[in-house]
């Protein structure tokens, strides 16, 4: 294991892959503080520039973003009240009342180090986890990757925002859409329609990109996110030695929090912006002093920020050890690694162990990049804030263009971006959730091979006779119940 | 209401997909050459799908039924005003994305920039300076995409 550590360090101590993640940190901070703007948005804009790099420097830029935009919702959440990301809501409830307060040098610095101790703290988890729960998967056969996946599928569509129903539809539709293409065992034309484009399926990227950044610009051109200025001439600056002794008096809170988000983040669906608002619930009743919550404590922003931040390392866990996304941005990079023709999955500890240290290790030095740049950039990012909206859309979208063309240089992908940008604005309309469908188109063809194999080997009824997939099975079933009465509870 | 009876059109929509899903599946050829066919696994995704879509169709009849009003219908008026600009900036982009492979990625993105410009302004500022901007921005993803990331852009009739 030290071994393909210290090779997973040669592979990212480079300059050519740190000044990637500083790249990747600094867009994500950007993304994550423009509100309307999302990580998601972020990490799929990024995709076609990591195309022709090597895997490794890939994902780093890919990381890079999901580590900063995490950080980046912090800025507006505390200066404006509005959080940059959905990750970011619980941030506001004391972030912003501290600026209003005459803290805002101390709110951002202690959002930002706390963020910076989620990370660590997820890290360490991930780095230990994966490993071995990868390697308990490599004795799955068949059933229980089967299973697995459409534990993964259900538990998503249960647990999103939303009827149970609409989550499931959105899951099953996106397996239908990954079904286009050729048949994964015998190779034969399936919905293709005459496309020859379309034996091959549809490619991950402008699918990506559709759903996640066309559909969300089409959102925010409807309702545009509310206009802001921020006091230019504000403090935003804080000691760093009083920020020490502020975390060192709060480290139960920031571990509590950090373990609250990574274990979220591990869970199929539950992302950062259920860990944000559920550590902040639990901390407020950890507290001495429960009633400050909501006035501006710091106790609140080191919950909400440690957990969000946290909840990334998470939610690479089951990415690494199963191939199964624990969100939607987790579910890009799957895609990502899919595109460089990497299959993750437990094999892949195995087949690629320099790969996934490189991972690993570029977490931890994206997380201390987001530290470096935010604490010395927050001034800029302020501005950037401030680019009106009919600017930056017009860029965003042409970026989308570039973006899908860049695949196979061919502008029949610029109309899948537009078939799935429509698709994936029908959907935010109407309030279908996303995340099951990306899980859906991502882990579909994998879940027709693993089904299609069990039932070759033996009859249908192994998978309730093998321990494992009975239980996974049943925990799907389980979650379904569950999202039912989630919803008839909301109903009432 | 209205999002009830948003969720029966959805569910109608749904319906209709399905069916068509299901007679894409029917042309699949060869279907006997594994032990399971090729057309099983997408069978089974279409009835699940279609089954859902059932579900969401009754649920949307039956809050419909409960809340005991057919008639207030869904204000298409209205719903194309509210949805003026993001109409407008999907008929651009398609149009876009038409003449990218004609005109090529110059001409098409500065145009393309330019009017989705128009398009998103409530405010409309010194167009000389959009139109300068447009042009540049799409020089420098030119020479970024084409130079750094080797990806060749569009070309057209003219260059």
């Amino acid at each position: 294991m030290i071994e393909n550590i210290l090779l997973g360090f040669e592979a990212i101590l480079n300059i050519q892959t740190i000044m990637i993640l500083l790249i990747g940190v600094i867009a994500g901070i950007i993304a994550g503080s423009i509100p309307g703007f999302t990580i998601t948005m972020g990490v799929a804009l990024t995709l076609p520039f990591s195309f022709s790099m090597d895997p490794v420097n890939g994902i780093a830029l890919m990381m890079g973003v999901q580590v900063g935009g995490s950080a980046g919702g912090l800025i507006t959440a505390c200066l404006l009240g509005i959080p940059g990301t959905p990750s970011a809501m619980a941030t506001t409830f004391d972030g912003f009342p501290m600026v209003k307060n005459g803290e805002p040098g101390k709110a951002l610095a202690i959002g930002l180090w706390s963020s910076f101790f989620g990370s660590i703290f997820s890290g360490i988890i991930l780095m230990f986890m994966a490993p071995l729960l990868a390697e308990w998967a490599l004795e799955f056969g068949p059933w229980e990757m089967f299973a697995l996946m459409l534990f993964g599928v259900s538990a998503i569509a249960s647990l999103s925002e939303g009827s149970l129903v609409k989550g499931l539809i959105a899951g099953f539709l996106g397996i239908m859409f990954s079904l286009v293409g050729s048949d994964p065992l015998m190779g034969i034309p399936r919905f293709t329609f005459g496309f020859s484009e379309l034996l091959a399926g549809f490619n991950f990227l402008p699918v990506l990109i559709g759903l996640f950044a066309f559909s969300q610009l089409l959102e925010d051109i409807k309702k545009p996110p509310q206009a802001f200025k921020i006091d230019d001439t504000s403090n935003v600056t804080y000691p760093l030695v009083k920020v020490v002794k502020d975390m060192w008096r709060s480290a139960g809170n920031v571990i509590r929090s950090g373990l609250v988000g990574t274990l979220v983040g591990i869970l199929p669906a539950a992302g950062g912006s259920i860990a944000n608002i559920l550590s902040y619930d639990i901390a407020k009743k950890f507290s001495r002093n429960p009633s400050k919550f909501g006035k501006g404590t710091k106790d609140g922003v080191i919950a909400a920020e440690s957990a969000n931040n946290s909840s990334v390392g998470g939610a690479l866990v089951p990415m690494l050890a199963f191939g199964i996304p624990g969100d939607a941005v987790t579910a890009m990079m799957l895609g990502a690694l899919l595109i460089h023709g990497i299959q993750p999955g437990p094999l892949l500890m195995e087949n690629q162990p320099v790969l996934v240290n490189g991972v690993f290790i570029s977490f931890f030095l994206a997380a201390f990049l987001m530290l470096l740049v935010q604490s010395l950039g927050i001034k800029v990012f302020l501005k950037i804030n401030q680019v009106p909206f009919h600017y930056l859309v017009p860029v965003v979208l042409l970026l989308c263009v570039l973006g899908s063309f860049a695949v196979n240089n061919r502008i029949f992908d610029v109309w899948v971006l537009l078939l799935f940008g429509l698709i994936g604005y029908w959907m935010k309309v109407n309030k279908f959730p996303l995340p099951p469908f990306i899980l859906g188109i991502i882990l579909g063809p994998m879940i027709e091979s693993n089904f299609r194999q069990a039932i070759s080997l033996e009859p249908l009824s192994t998978f309730l006779t093998r321990p494992l997939s009975a239980i996974l099975i049943i925990l799907a079933i389980l979650s379904m119940v569950y999202g039912v009465y989630s919803n008839y509870k909301s109903n009432k | 209401m209205i999002r009830a009876k948003r969720d029966l059109l959805n569910a109608v929509a749904i319906l209709i997909f399905s069916t068509f899903a299901y007679y894409g599946s029917s042309l699949i050829t060869e279907k006997n050459l594994g032990k399971t066919e090729a057309d099983l696994f997408p069978n089974i995704v279409i009835g699940v799908v279609a089954f859902l879509g059932l579900c969401l169709l009754v649920n949307s009849i039956y809050r419909m039924v409960r809340e005991g009003e057919f008639k207030s219908g869904i204000n298409f008026e209205k719903m194309f005003y509210e949805n003026k600009k993001v109409i407008l900036t999907f008929v651009l982009f398609g149009l876009y994305v038409f003449l990218l492979g004609y005109i090529g990625y110059f001409l098409s993105s500065i145009l393309f920039l330019n009017l989705l410009y128009h398009v998103l302004a409530d405010n409309k500022q010194n167009l000389w300076a959009v139109l300068l901007g447009s042009i540049v921005l799409t020089a420098i993803l030119y020479f970024v995409f084409q130079g750094a990331l080797s990806v060749f852009l569009p070309t057209g009739v003219f260059f």
